[in-house]
């Protein structure tokens, strides 16, 4: 009996995970931004949605294609912008956050080998309660190539504040 | 004779009254905030351009310069800011006269990690005619404080990675060597850059 018990709470526990598992991040069009082969950093970009019932905080971005991957803010203070970098970028449940130019990036430090315009990045987002995401970017000039936005809104440096 | 001196004298007067006008209203509304109220002297510098040649004063004269400050390994705004650049010089190239007295600078403020040939790959993949110049700190520093430009290097991380705060308007320099007007980022649009740049070389005297 109590072996029962046992497999049934492990059954349990089984497919609690993956309900959790399956509780993803929705990731719309991840792009990095296309860069001569000599610049050693390089930016991406994409949307975050959670649609799911907890909060989910992305800690870490890793990628076998570069040295290392940072979470940065781009804040402009008067004329100045600096770029801050962050820990952690948090989407609340039900809420969508961006990653896009003038605002959050992901920074993308030291390629092994040089990213050409149309390949693909590979990435895999890290988030606090375990879960791993796995995204490939592809790597395109600007955001107006982007088949579903329209225009970026140039040098608009929009910040959000639906991260915390 | 006195009623002819007198016409003449009022004639004169109101000419000059009208000149006078004419220039309280230089600066198109249009214009306003973005040119300065008197274009201001650049004092000379030397710094180094992506070819390795020596960038004065004189290689802006005879021309409309437009300077952005920043460095290779900003990957935000920066990109966006010359990639914003390039596209102005495309929307130029329907007004050919305004496109060949124009160039664009990519001012870089690190020199350590902008050596000439990293220059040359970033500012020709935005535009083939580019220019990306650079110097030591202390001659930046003179060229930039001239300008009103800041930028400040963050403390240098374990991996020897470092990030530079910066300004990030675009500065127009005149044929004449002046600091001439300044697109600030709310102006960071190519076709609102352009327009206003070819209002200000049509009431440029």
């Amino acid at each position: 009996m109590k072996t029962l018990f046992r497999a049934v709470a492990v059954v349990l526990a089984w497919t609690s995970i993956c309900a959790w598992a399956g509780e993803s991040v929705r990731i719309g069009d991840p792009w990095v931004r296309a860069a001569p082969p000599t610049v050693q950093t390089l930016a991406g970009y994409m949307e975050l949605e959670n649609s799911g019932s907890v909060d989910k905080i992305m800690t870490q971005v890793q990628s076998p294609q570069f040295a290392k991957v940072e979470l940065h803010e781009s804040v402009q203070n008067h004329d100045m912008v600096s770029m801050v970098p962050r820990k952690e970028l948090v989407i609340a449940a039900g809420s969508k956050v961006s990653l896009k130019p003038g605002g959050y990036h992901l920074m993308l430090i030291a390629p092994k080998s040089p990213v050409t315009e149309g390949s693909k990045v590979a990435l895999t987002l890290v988030f606090s309660d375990g879960m791993r995401q796995d995204v490939q970017a592809t790597v395109r000039k600007s955001a107006d190539d982007s088949p579903m936005q329209g225009h970026e809104g140039h040098g608009e440096h929009g910040q959000h504040h639906d991260m915390h | 004779m006195a009623l002819l001196v007198s016409t003449l004298a009022f004639v004169a007067l109101h000419a000059g009254y009208r000149v006078l006008l004419m220039n309280q209203n230089e600066i198109a509304p249009e214009l306003l905030g973005v040119v300065l109220p008197t274009p201001r002297a650049v004092n000379d510098f030397t710094l180094k351009d992506h070819r390795g040649e020596p960038f004065t004063l004189k290689n802006m004269q005879g021309r409309w310069n437009f300077l952005f400050f920043g460095y290779t390994h900003c990957p935000d705004v920066c990109p966006v800011t010359m990639g914003l650049l390039a596209d102005v010089f495309k929307r130029l190239k329907e007004h050919p006269m305004a496109l060949q007295q124009s160039q664009g600078i990519f001012v870089s403020v690190d020199a350590k990690r902008d050596q000439a040939n990293v220059l040359k790959d970033y500012v020709t993949y935005f535009n083939e005619a580019f220019i990306g110049v650079t110097a030591d700190d202390d001659t930046i520093k003179k060229f930039t404080s001239g300008l009103g430009v800041a930028f400040k290097s963050s403390a240098v991380e374990a991996d020897g990675n470092y990030l530079i705060a910066h300004s990030t308007g675009i500065y127009l320099i005149d044929p004449q060597g002046r600091f001439y007007a300044l697109f600030q980022p709310q102006h960071h649009n190519a076709e609102k850059i352009a327009a206003l740049f070819l209002e200000i070389v049509k009431s440029y005297r």
